[in-house]
């Protein structure tokens, strides 16, 4: 079949086997409830839901894909090591984000490549991912997950996107040599590829099972749904194509010795967590944001704030019913009516600063002011980190 | 000091029988005017007056069954001459200067608190009340509406609401008036001092209508509360202008529809201050619209947020963005995420690839964020929308 074409699937399996051997040094363990009475107990819920968040940096920031299974490959594997409390679970998964850009940098200098992500500033980091703790906290806390984790800089970690990137790249390859090529184009397209492995890896169900799995196991998954979008339209023709890459799917399983039992596993988990996705719900565990106003801002946010005392109501088909007026001849001031209360006129003290005449006048805005946060304080840091 | 019996000019006692014509005496005596520009004209008539004044509001708290037949019209006559004048020429600027106080403002507090006493006394009788508050009287009320001096717009708006209630008469009439003033002030002069207390009182009268809505107050909602959002003195009655649209959502939510599209329909295009109002405004209402009302304006309203997001001015985008910092807000747009968040993303997207203001960046961070949790899949291809049309 390949008639004097240069051997692309040949290289693509060296650089396979060289991650297979490296697969299980970078295999994060997680012990994690999914629910906890105890409130020092970090829960899989809390671990997605920091996960969830850094997926969300990386898209504010603007960065491809390897920095978020980097970042999370970090925190796992972190987090197998040590345990850590639900406070500093914001603080490990920034630090983690951050160690990543830093790595993914210099691998990315080192390879001599024309276009190098950025790296976020450290400040901006910490204020945009409310990861409540200090500049000083998230630097400290990177030197300890690179220290615990005896993290390399040339060497990046073998993760799930690693895998898939070389699955798909296998795939392409050994389609052309089928015959397959445009089949499988139609079938499996690159960055929604990328975007469901996301997903997968921001739930810590996929967490235990090998790189290498969820990557073959994501590509089969594709291929299936790609198989019901051809519809039942095929030819036998198509039929006889879409057997030869599944072949070659049973191939690479047993290249990377995966047992079925395994697979079939992995296939269930992933399935769920891609339903749950495409159902388009809303996710269970949500960070609670700080809204940061300006003082000037937030007061009178309200419109009716302003308002001190509301009349009492009159009836549309009625009287306004006014109670008996103390007979002491003494002017009271706490009339009660049958709805609210009423400035009684007699006791109104008019505001006599002129300032405060000029009711709901707006002045100028200038830039905001004071800022307020309503959330929690920056103390952080303990060295209850201690293994 | 209290008192249920009025003393003679020399302080000595004057039998029952003859309580009632010196009442009518003492009320003809305070229908003098004084000048108060001149402070040292006649002080000591003006002392008389005071203590005169200060004798007949304790007399008509106090005492029982002294408001006889013949005193009311006196007692009209009384409050009229002291209260009724013309109001002078003023081109006060309620944003900018400070008001000019009522001079005789001694003699007018207790005219006023006289005033209030009378209709809120016991024995007051509306049968006979009628005949001398009547639509002349009520009318010459509404224009003092116009003065300088916050302190008797206060008494004046206590004292029309005890009028509104008692009179059921006279209802439709100052409905009519009030309606009057507005549509001037909206549509001529945008200038009157009284409009705050006059959608004070008209809250009150809201927050009674009974149900259903007769047509004629939909008008008034549509045809004059709304565009009194047009004005460019807005912030001057802006919380009463709110609790009044409020009080008729809660009457009737079905109005919602037509509110927001008045809104719309008046959104300020130039001044800020008046869009950040505007903001509130809909924060507020927001804070209370039905589900399904919701879904019927989410539209045109969300589109108008995404342009108040990507305001130049400041505030104005911050108050937009903090819109979903409110959970309820939250929560509707998550169940009509299909809707907003499109409408939303690309304004969103813009500023975060680079805004000068950092309190602006943080909110939009959080409403990404926000909608990333909401809707994963549709966030994810809102996302690569927006990048390929970036690229």
């Amino acid at each position: 079949m390949d008639q004097g074409q240069p051997d692309a699937i040949h290289p693509l399996i060296t650089k396979l086997n060289e991650a297979l051997v490296l697969e299980n040094k970078f295999q994060p363990h997680l012990q994690l409830p999914s629910v906890s009475q105890d409130p020092t107990e970090i829960t899989t819920g809390i671990r997605d839901g920091s996960a969830h968040v850094l997926r969300c940096l990386k898209v504010w920031y603007d960065l491809p894909s390897d920095v978020l299974f980097v970042a999370i490959n970090f925190m796992d594997r972190f987090l197998t090591k040590m345990k850590a409390r639900p406070k500093h679970m914001a603080c490990i998964s920034v630090s983690s984000f951050h160690l990543a850009t830093r790595q993914i940098c210099q691998y990315q200098k080192s390879c001599g490549l024309e276009e190098v992500s950025a790296i976020p500033d450290t400040r901006d980091l910490v204020a945009i991912s409310q990861c409540k703790c200090t500049l000083g906290d998230l630097t400290r806390m990177e030197g300890i997950i690179s220290s615990k984790l005896d993290t390399e800089p040339g060497l990046l970690p073998i993760t799930p996107l690693t895998f898939l990137q070389l699955f798909h790249a296998l795939f392409i390859a050994a389609a052309e040599r089928l015959g397959v090529g445009p089949l499988y184009a139609k079938m499996v397209a690159a960055p929604s590829l990328w975007l469901r492995l996301e997903i997968l890896a921001c739930d810590a169900a996929c967490a235990n099972f090998r790189a290498s799995e969820v990557a073959l196991v994501l590509l089969c998954t594709q291929l299936d749904s790609g198989v019901a979008d051809l519809g039942t339209r095929q030819d036998p023709s198509t039929g006889a194509e879409i057997m030869r890459l599944v072949n070659f799917a049973i191939e690479l399983q047993k290249l990377c010795k995966i047992p079925d039992s395994s697979f079939f596993c992995c296939h269930e988990v992933v399935l769920l967590i891609l339903a749950r996705y495409n159902a388009q719900c809303q996710m269970p565990h949500r960070q609670r944001l700080v809204w940061k106003l300006s003082q000037r801002t937030l007061r009178y946010l309200r419109p009716t704030d302003k308002l001190t005392s509301i009349m009492p109501t009159i009836d549309e088909h009625g009287q306004l019913q006014m109670p008996t007026r103390i007979r002491s001849g003494s002017v009271s001031s706490d009339e009660s009516w049958d709805s609210e209360k009423e400035d009684v006129a007699a006791e109104w003290a008019p505001p006599l600063n002129p300032a405060e005449w000029t009711v709901g006048a707006m002045n100028p805005l200038p830039e905001e002011d004071e800022s307020i946060v309503k959330g929690a304080s920056s103390k952080f840091l303990r060295d209850a980190m201690a293994a | 000091m209290s008192s249920h019996r009025l003393f003679g000019i020399f302080g000595e006692d004057v039998p029952s029988s003859e309580q009632e014509g010196l009442f009518i005496r003492k009320l003809r005596q305070c229908c003098v005017a004084f000048d108060f520009m001149d402070p040292v004209a006649d002080l000591k008539g003006k002392e008389i007056k005071r203590a005169t004044l200060n004798e007949l509001v304790d007399y008509i708290t106090a005492g029982r069954g002294v408001l006889t037949e013949p005193v009311y019209p006196e007692i009209i006559r009384m409050i009229s001459a002291n209260l009724f004048r013309t109001l002078p020429p003023s081109d006060f600027d309620p944003e900018e200067d400070d008001p000019t106080l009522e001079a005789s403002w001694p003699h007018l507090q207790l005219v006023y608190e006289f005033f209030l006493r009378f209709l809120e006394s016991s024995d007051f009788q509306t049968t006979i009340g009628k005949k001398v508050i009547d639509q002349k009287f009520v009318l010459q009320l509404l224009d003092l509406f116009d003065s300088e001096d916050p302190r008797e717009r206060h008494f004046l708006k206590t004292v029309l609401h005890r009028i509104y209630g008692k009179f059921p008469g006279l209802r439709a009439f100052i409905r009519k008036q009030i309606n009057n003033i507005f549509l001037r002030f909206v549509y001529e002069t945008e200038h009157f001092n009284g409009v705050a207390e006059l959608l004070e009182i008209l809250a009150s009268i809201i927050s009674g209508f009974s149900l259903p809505l007769k047509s004629e107050h939909k008008q008034f909602l549509l045809k004059v509360l709304l565009p009194l959002h047009k004005v460019k003195c807005l912030s001057l009655y802006h919380a009463q202008l709110t609790y009044c649209v409020l009080q008729f959502l809660e009457k009737d939510a079905t109005l919602t529809e037509t509110v927001v599209k008045g809104l719309l329909k008046f959104w300020p295009k130039t001044c800020s201050q008046k869009e950040v109002m505007f903001l509130r405004e809909i924060g507020e209402l927001l804070d209370v619209i039905e589900p399904s009302q919701f879904a019927k304006i989410q539209e045109p309203l969300f589109k108008q947020i995404s342009r108040c997001v990507s305001s130049p001015h400041f505030q104005v985008a911050c108050c937009a963005l903090y819109l979903w910092s409110n959970e309820y807000i939250m929560s509707l747009t998550e169940e009509n995420s299909h809707v907003i968040m499109p409408i939303m993303f690309p304004a969103l997207y813009r500023i975060s690839r680079g805004h000068w203001n950092q309190t602006i960046v943080a909110l939009v961070y959080n409403v990404l964020e926000t909608f990333m949790e909401m809707n994963g899949k549709l966030f994810d291809e809102l996302t690569a929308k927006a990048e390929r049309q970036n690229v």
